[in-house]
Order: C-alpha cells, then sequence, then structure tokens
C-alpha cells in the first residue's frame, strides 16, 4: 500500500505543471530586515518574515539557535537553563504551535509536535529565517504562531575553504567547529562537523533554603552533543540536485529545578537524530519544478533513575514534497504543492506502532497588478489516515503607499489548523483519538518603510498589529481516573504589536548598525488573564560595528513578568539581558585568523526562564577561527 | 535626533543595572495570618515542578480562611507538590512530595524549626511512637525512619515497593504498597522490621483504624481500570481479612478513606462523599453528599466535632476550594484556598492532635 501511494505521488508530481518554490536567492543578507521587495521570487506579499542576520549567525557558531534567536529577535524562547531543553513560541501561542524546518522540510517531532532548539547547533546552520503568524503556512501548515526554517545552502563561489573554530568558556563550556567546503561551478561540497561539552556548574541565586539567598553551584547539568552535517549539490542543465544530511546526537543531565531538595533522581536524556533529503530543483523555463525526499528519525531515551522510568521514544518520518510554478505572463505565478508525510512511531508510551499518514495539497495565486500593489491566495487541503479536514487558506495584499518610495502597508488574513501530535492521540494513558485539529483565525496588518537618510545613514522601519482567534486548544487535564487526558478546551485569543527600526551607517571605514525590535502581546481565554509564560512586552536592540580588522556587537533583550498560572498571583520577574562582544580579524581574505571574546549577561542578572531553573550569570567564551579559502 | 536615538540605544544598559535581585517566581498572597484556637490546616499541592505549593489554615476562631501562611511567616515558598501534613506534640510536619523534603514548623506560630531534605519522593509521615516516625515514599522501595528527637533519619526499612499510607497500632504499622501493587507490609516499631504481609485489593490507597481495631484498606483498583476497587477489613490482632467489598463497576475508583472522631463511620469519596458504617454488611450506595459539578479530590473529618471538609479543585490550574458541611451533611460554607487543595490535618486544642 505504502509503495502504491508513494509511486502515485511520484508520478503525480511531474503532472502537477507548472513550478516551484520559486528561485531562491542566495545573497547573503547583511541586515536583520523585514524582507519585502516587489518583483522577486523570494518575498510574500503581505506578510511578515525575518531573516537572521548572517553575522549573528556566524557569532552564534559555537552555540546553539535557542541562544540565537533569543538574542537576536522577539521570539520567545523557554528555556530549562544552560542546555536544556528550550523550545521557540510566537505571538502567545505555544511551543506545539511553532514549525521548525529544515530545508523547507518540517522536523517537529511528531509525537511531541514541538522542537527543542537547544539540539541544533547554530555553526551547522547557514540561514534562518523566521515566518510570522500565517506566513508560514508558505512552508508547512500548523505554524499557528510562526515558523523558523533552517536552511543549509552551498555558497557557489567557494573553490576550496576550511575553517576551524574551537572555543572554550566559563562553566566547562567547550567547544570545536569544522567547515569544510570544495566544488567547482558544477560540483559543491560542505561538511561541517561539531563537537560541544558544557558543565553548567554555574552560580545562582537560591531563595528556596532560607530567607535570603544562598548563592549555589548549579549541578547534574552536563550537555556532550556531536553532530556532522553534508550538502552536495550538483548543477545540471536547467536544474540542481542536491543531497542533504544531517546527524546530530545530545546526551545531558537533567538537574532538578531547585525548589527539589531530594538531590539527583538520576534524570538524563539522550536524542539522536538522522536527517536526510534528496532535492531536485529546476529553475529554467517557463516551468518550475522543486522535488523532494527526505527520511528524518529522532530517537529520544528518558530515564529517571528514582522514578524507575525508561521511556524509549523512535520515529521515522518519510516525505515526499513536490511543487510546480508557472509563470502566467509577467505578473502572475500559479504554485502548486503536494506532500505526503508518513510518522511511524516506536514507543513503549503506547500501545503498540502507531503511524499517521497525511497528504496535502495547496494552490497558490500570486499577482502584481503593478509596481504598487500584489496580492497572495493560498489554498491548503489536507487528509490524514483517510480523514479529511476543512480546507486552510491565507489571502494576503501588500501596495506601496507613495510611487517611487519604499513604504507599503500589507495586510493578510488566514485561517490554518494543527493536527495533533500523536502523543496527544495515543500516549497511554490519556491519549485521545477524538481530539479535533486546533484552529487558528488571524489577521494581520503591517506598515513598512525604507529610506536612505543620507548616502551614509539608512533606515528601515516596520510595524505590524494582529489578532488571531485559536479554538479547539489541546490542552492535558486531570480525568476521571488517576491520569491526565488530552482534550481539545476553550478559545483563547491573541493580538498583539511588532516593532522594528534599523539604522546603518556605512562607509569605507566601518560599518555600524543599531537594530531595535519591540513587541506587545496579549493572550487571553475566556478568563481575560493573560496566558502563562507569555511576556506582555519584548525589546531587544542590538548594535554591531566592524572595519577591516575589528568588529563588536553589545545586545540587549528584555523580557516583562511572565505568569505561572491562570489567575495571574504568580509570575516570574521581569529581567534585562545584556551581551558583548568583541574580535579582530587578521590576515588576508585567503588565510585569516578571527579571535573573538563574548561575554554574555553581561551585568551577572539572575533571571529564570521556566521557574526554578536558573540561568547562567556572567560568561565568558573565547574563540579562535582558523580560515583558509579560496573563491572564485 | 542622533541624540534620542543615542538615548534609547544606551538606556537598556542603565535598566540591566537594576535588575532584579531574586529571580524566584514572585507570589501575590495575602498578608494577615492568624493561627490561634482550632482549626484545620490544608495543603495545598500546587501545580507539578511550579514549585507553587502553599499552606491553608481554617480557623474556627474567626470562621476564615488564611492562604499561603507558610510564606507569611517564613518568607519563602513552602515548595513543590506539599501532599500531607502530620502533627505530633507542638509540631508540625509538612510533607513535601516532590521537593523531597519535610518542613517541620511549630504548630502555634508556623516558624520553621528544621528542613529534613534528601527524602525520596515523601507522601506520609506518621507516627509510630512518641519518639519515632515513619515515612513512605512514591518512589523509593524503602520507608525512613524518622528520630523525631532529633528529628533525622535514622534508618530505612525496605518494604521492596514504594508506599503510600501507613496506619500504626500499638507496636505495628501497616505500611500500603499502592502503585500497582496489592500488598500491606506488616512492621513491627520497636525493631524497624518487616513481619508480614497482607495481599488485599488492586492499589491499596489509603488506610483509617476503627474503634474496634480493625484496619480498612481502601483499594481503588489500579489506574488501569482492569480491577475491581474493593474495601477491605483486617483483624489487626491476626492480620487476616474479615471483611471485604467490592465496587459494583470496574470503573469506580473510590479515593481518600477517612474516619470520624469516634471510630464508628467511615468516609470516601465517590462521585461525591460517600458514609458508611464500620459495622454495615454493604457498600453505600449512594452518595452522602454529591460532588454535582465539583471536581472532589480530598477529604477531611474533623475529630473533634464530625465536621467534613472536601476540597474541589475545579481545573486543577486556577485556586480551589474548600467546602465545610456539618456531620448530618448540612452545608456549613465555601472558602477559596490555593492551587490543587489537598490533604487535612486538624489542629485541636487541648486535646492533641491527628492528621
Amino acid at each position: 500500500m505504502k509503495k502504491v501511494l508513494f509511486n502515485i505521488v511520484f508520478i503525480a508530481m511531474p503532472l502537477l505543471l507548472p513550478a516551484q518554490q520559486g528561485v531562491r536567492n542566495d545573497t547573503i543578507q547583511i541586515n536583520e530586515v523585514i524582507i519585502r521587495r516587489m518583483a522577486s521570487g523570494e518575498q510574500l506579499p503581505g506578510y511578515k518574515t525575518v531573516r537572521i542576520d548572517s553575522s549573528a549567525l556566524a557569532h552564534y557558531g559555537n552555540k546553539d539557535i535557542a541562544d540565537l534567536l533569543s538574542g537576536n529577535s522577539t521570539v520567545i524562547i523557554k528555556s530549562y537553563g544552560a542546555g536544556g531543553i528550550a523550545t521557540p513560541a510566537f505571538r502567545g501561542t505555544g511551543a506545539g504551535h511553532t514549525q521548525v524546518a529544515w530545508n523547507n522540510i518540517s522536523i517537529n517531532n511528531p509525537m511531541t509536535g514541538q522542537f527543542d532548539l537547544s539540539l541544533v547547533p547554530a555553526g551547522l546552520i547557514d540561514k534562518v529565517d523566521i515566518y510570522f503568524g500565517a506566513g508560514s503556512m508558505d512552508i508547512n501548515g500548523g505554524g499557528l504562531g510562526g515558523l523558523i526554517n533552517l536552511t543549509t545552502a552551498p555558497d557557489w563561489k567557494e573553490r576550496f575553504s576550511i575553517l576551524l573554530n574551537p572555543s572554550a568558556g566559563s562553566f566547562g563550556q567547550y567547544s570545536g567547529l569544522l567547515r569544510l567546503n570544495a566544488g567547482t561551478d558544477r560540483l559543491q561540497s560542505s561538511t561541517k562537523l561539531i563537537m560541544q561539552s558544557a558543565d553548567n556548574n554555574f552560580p545562582y541565586l537560591n531563595t528556596v533554603n532560607g530567607g535570603e539567598p544562598v548563592q549555589e553551584i548549579r549541578k547534574n547539568d552536563q550537555v556532550r552533543q556531536k553532530g556532522v552535517t553534508e550538502d552536495l549539490s550538483f548543477r545540471l542543465p536547467g536544474g540542481t540536485l542536491t543531497a542533504k544530511f544531517w546527524y546530530q546526537s545530545v546526551f545531558r543531565n537533567l538537574p532538578e529545578p531547585i525548589i527539589s531538595m531530594q538531590g539527583n533522581s538520576g534524570e538524563t536524556q539522550r536524542d539522536e537524530s538522522l536527517r536526510s533529503l534528496v532535492n531536485y530543483s529546476r529553475d529554467k523555463g517557463p516551468v518550475l519544478l522543486d522535488l523532494t525526499g527526505a527520511v528524518i528519525s529522532d530517537n529520544l531515551h528518558y530515564v529517571n533513575t528514582i522514578a524507575s522510568i525508561d521511556s524509549r521514544n523512535s520515529s521515522e518520518r518519510f516525505v515526499l514534497r513536490g511543487s510546480s510554478e508557472l509563470k502566467i505572463g509577467s505578473k502572475t505565478r500559479l504554485r502548486t504543492d503536494m506532500g505526503e508525510e508518513l510518522s511511524v512511531v516506536r514507543t513503549n508510551n503506547y500501545s503498540g506502532i502507531k503511524q499517521r499518514n497525511t497528504l496535502t495539497a495547496s494552490g497558490v495565486l500570486e499577482t502584481y497588478f503593478s509596481d504598487r500593489l500584489s496580492g497572495r491566495l493560498l489554498m491548503r487541503e489536507t487528509m490524514s489516515d483517510r480523514k479529511m479536514f476543512y480546507p486552510d487558506f491565507s489571502t494576503g495584499a501588500q501596495a506601496r503607499i507613495i510611487p517611487g518610495r519604499e513604504l507599503f502597508i500589507s495586510a493578510n488574513f488566514s485561517r490554518n489548523s494543527k493536527i495533533p501530535s500523536l502523543n496527544d492521540l495515543y500516549w497511554s494513558p490519556g491519549g485521545n483519538q477524538d481530539l479535533r485539529s486546533e484552529t487558528s483565525l488571524s489577521s494581520e496588518l503591517m506598515v513598512t518603510a525604507s529610506a536612505d537618510i543620507s548616502s551614509f545613514l539608512k533606515m528601515k522601519a516596520g510595524l505590524t498589529g494582529y489578532y488571531s482567534l485559536i479554538s479547539d486548544m489541546i490542552q492535558w487535564k486531570p480525568g476521571d481516573f488517576s491520569w491526565w487526558e488530552a482534550e481539545n478546551t476553550g478559545t483563547i485569543r491573541t493580538s498583539g504589536v511588532e516593532s522594528s527600526l534599523v539604522f546603518t551607517y556605512a562607509t569605507s571605514v566601518v560599518r555600524v548598525t543599531a537594530d531595535a525590535g519591540y513587541t506587545l502581546t496579549f493572550a487571553a481565554d475566556e478568563s481575560r488573564n493573560q496566558a502563562i509564560y507569555v511576556p506582555v512586552h519584548r525589546i531587544n536592540g542590538i548594535i554591531r560595528f566592524a572595519t577591516d580588522h575589528f568588529y563588536g556587537r553589545y545586545a540587549a533583550n528584555f523580557s516583562s513578568r511572565r505568569y505561572l498560572i491562570a489567575d495571574n498571583t504568580q509570575f516570574l520577574p521581569a529581567y534585562w539581558i545584556s551581551d558583548l562582544g568583541i574580535g579582530s580579524r587578521l590576515g588576508s581574505p585567503g588565510a585569516s585568523v578571527d579571535i573573538s571574546l563574548d561575554v554574555t549577561n553581561i551585568l551577572n542578572a539572575s533571571y529564570q526562564s521556566i521557574a526554578w531553573y536558573p540561568m547562567p550569570g556572567r560568561a565568558f567564551l573565547i574563540s579562535v577561527a582558523f580560515k583558509l579559502n579560496n573563491r572564485k | 535626533m542622533k541624540n534620542y536615538l543615542l538615548q534609547i540605544l544606551i538606556l537598556p544598559l542603565f535598566l540591566t543595572v537594576s535588575c532584579t535581585y531574586d529571580p524566584n517566581p514572585v507570589i501575590e498572597h495575602p498578608t494577615d495570618s492568624y493561627l490561634t484556637g482550632t482549626g484545620a490546616f490544608m495543603v495545598n499541592e500546587g501545580n507539578f515542578r511550579a514549585g507553587n505549593g502553599s499552606l491553608s489554615f481554617f480557623s474556627y476562631d474567626s470562621s476564615k480562611i488564611f492562604n499561603d501562611i507558610f510564606y507569611d511567616i517564613n518568607r519563602r515558598v513552602l515548595g513543590d507538590i506539599p501532599y500531607s501534613m502530620t502533627i505530633s506534640g507542638t509540631y508540625g510536619y509538612i510533607v513535601v512530595n516532590n521537593s523531597g523534603k519535610i518542613e517541620i514548623v511549630k504548630v502555634h506560630d508556623l516558624a520553621s524549626v528544621k528542613t529534613i531534605i534528601g527524602l525520596i519522593s515523601p507522601r506520609y509521615i506518621s507516627f509510630v511512637a512518641a519518639d519515632k516516625a515513619y515515612i513512605s515514599s512514591l518512589y523509593s522501595d524503602s520507608v525512613a525512619v524518622l528520630d523525631a528527637a532529633t528529628n533525622s533519619i535514622k534508618g530505612y526499612i525496605d518494604v521492596r515497593h514504594p508506599s503510600e499510607s501507613i496506619a500504626s497500632i500499638y507496636t505495628t504499622a501497616y505500611i500500603a504498597r499502592w502503585t500497582g501493587d496489592n500488598k500491606i507490609m506488616v512492621v513491627n516499631t520497636a525493631t524497624d522490621l518487616v513481619t508480614d504481609s497482607i495481599e488485599v485489593g488492586m492499589e491499596p490507597e489509603s488506610m483509617v483504624i476503627d474503634r474496634f481495631e480493625t484496619l480498612w484498606v481502601l483499594c481503588n483498583g489500579g489506574w488501569k481500570r482492569d480491577h475491581y476497587a474493593e474495601l477491605v477489613a483486617i483483624n489487626t490482632m491476626t492480620n487476616t481479612i474479615v471483611k471485604r467489598f467490592t465496587f459494583p463497576s470496574v470503573n469506580d475508583s473510590p479515593t481518600c478513606l477517612q474516619i470520624d472522631g469516634s471510630g464508628e463511620n467511615l468516609y470516601f469519596l465517590l462521585n461525591g462523599v460517600r458514609i458508611m458504617s464500620v459495622n454495615a454488611e454493604n457498600l453505600p450506595a449512594q452518595e452522602f453528599i454529591p460532588a454535582g459539578s465539583r471536581n472532589f479530590y480530598k477529604l477531611g473529618i474533623n475529630p473533634e466535632n464530625g465536621d467534613i471538609f472536601v476540597t474541589d479543585v475545579v481545573d486543577y490550574q486556577q485556586k480551589g476550594y474548600v467546602l465545610m458541611y456539618k456531620s448530618d451533611g448540612a452545608f456549613i460554607r465555601m472558602m477559596q484556598a490555593d492551587i490543587i487543595p489537598g490533604a487535612f490535618c486538624f489542629k485541636i486544642e487541648d486535646h492533641g492532635t491527628t492528621d
């Protein structure tokens, strides 16, 4: 049956002509900006997308993606402390409402429906794009809050380069990154290896044991991580064939919350992932085509010695996706997508092996009516285990307000849905096979502007307001017996404002960027109280400078109080965190040494992201990057 | 313009200096507390790993409930999942399950005396002698032995399974092996040695001893619902089962067996509060106090006046309620406690104490 289905999908793909997801622009963006360019294959008219600055990504090479997003975006990261599980959340939604994709393929765990960003070293990733709200539907469904797309891509200008980047830091932190790129105009290979180790034995304040805060040392928080990625790309006449591979293994001790005084419970977790995909992209001719086949395998082994828990969880996902894009005239393109995903889960927490087969079909119509007005319509139908769902849709439009000026107004309206995770359906006990999908109705309004204030100074700004109504929220609640059960509960409303302002001052000698963002988020159920762990206010600001041989970076992040219970009478206090980084780059373009010093949490603020899991105070990281480079 | 921009960008630097000193959760709570006179303590379990458990006290003098009183007195949180409380003499012992500790306080002002730490998931503490107490554990195969003179752990009794409720009479303690098991371990409290075991129904959850020195064991049938719940009576002289009542439906999951001060009436929760004489020949067919739309969780009977206290946890997320009834079932009052109000411990002035 599986073979037949796969054959049908493969045969159907070419028939779904034409096209693909557009020509991907591999230009490295210098600034974190709202992508909003008329007449480009990459834009999403009417939607908000942000690309993390490439220099920020390089700066976090020996850290993880959770650290990167926490310091460089308004995405909320809920972290169980250094090295602990870290999940992202957008716009007042939960971790299960955030999709994480690797080269456009969802890598959320099918069991939990979530993704732990602490498992991704930033050094293995080449681009990080954030799709807010309905913009996420362009890649995948289910991202009611948004989507984070992690991309690895070849640099076709490279002939040979090698980067060796060891680092050492506070609290027993050691890391080593090796990147090896080699290739020709037709063939490119990019290999990345990383090993990370951290003891995370940092001091923290504990006020549980007495009336006065006591400084203690965090114990049992060690992390050992290794990963390797390989990207092979072949340029063929009219297209590109790509093969990608990613192996990641993480072992960590899980420390107790500081509220516990029973000592080490022997909690450990080992995560092991093997991801591979093959992609063919035809990017010439009237019909563009993009075909992808992927296999994603995740293993999670959780042990709690005291509680005698030995939880073994294994999932495999087989994904086939095909997109075709037809240009209709010079102003319109029609894209059709089809996706087939088979998830198979083996765990001692379900009664038997469970699998789910999900088929999606989408159509996207994008039109540029003029250089002042564009619009987009997406329709998606999902069928899961032979059950059809109500179709999702998204429609957006963008208009240039003043002719010749980079001042745009955009709006979108969408319906997006997320099917229950397999844990929600099958966890024993408590899984509920009668669950309905969570559904979001969202609207969004944006104003974006950019201007050259002088020949040296540029400005970009954006202001977004949104409103979402999410119904049939899935929550685990105590049932009639001694266990918790998954059920569809009520509705939550999320609304908010996001603003950003970027100034860039660039001369032949120095480049300075000042980037500030603010988000106001309301998320509440019928009680009108703010949802737990959703801060109302978040501010981030980054100042960067770079000359030929020196660079520096100062970042500050603010989070307002985060409520811990539904009636909002308990909360984690607000905090400001600031980081500083300086570095020097010596040598020539062909051979260079880059030495940098990072100080995170420079003012040693005490804070917690999850209650009773302290975050580290001031920490230092010294990094040396040796690079040999031969570019075209 | 430039100056203004500079100020905006520099501002976070100065704000960071005033970062919060104490990063732990802040709890907004009432500031008054009143502990004199008789009343009932209630442990509010709070949410798992949220560390928001607390202690409440209902005062008969003022007919009011006072919440979060441990924090009020000691200026620190009680911990994660306070599960039960026992009074011995002038001291109260609060078992904080997921914090792995017992907080010892003076009963009359709640001032902290000592914290016993390093316990593995403790559930109940039961005094088997004036200077000795046993502490059960949800995860450990051993019951800890507390030297009440020094308030330190002086040994362990291997019962070969996690344990739950403990009942004692003379020099014998009965320890229920709850999760996934069906045995009551019999321990000589003079030697701290296991002397016998009694097979009962699946998952013996709670126990009491009546006026005839009969041990009553409520077995809730197990969480998988593949066994029928049972109420079992055991002769404590012979350690043999003398009565065995089986609940009619496999979906019946009774909990929280209690007894009144006279030792003549048993109470437990099953779709409400049910009452049953120790001489009855059948299980009660109907609720004495129906739960209705409420989510009853724990039950307590004032040994002095027979008042019935029952907690309503609502949805386990928001603050719950304590409902109070007279012994004849007449409703007295409803009071808001904290999150997941759980076990009761009665403070009886001039008459000693009981849990």
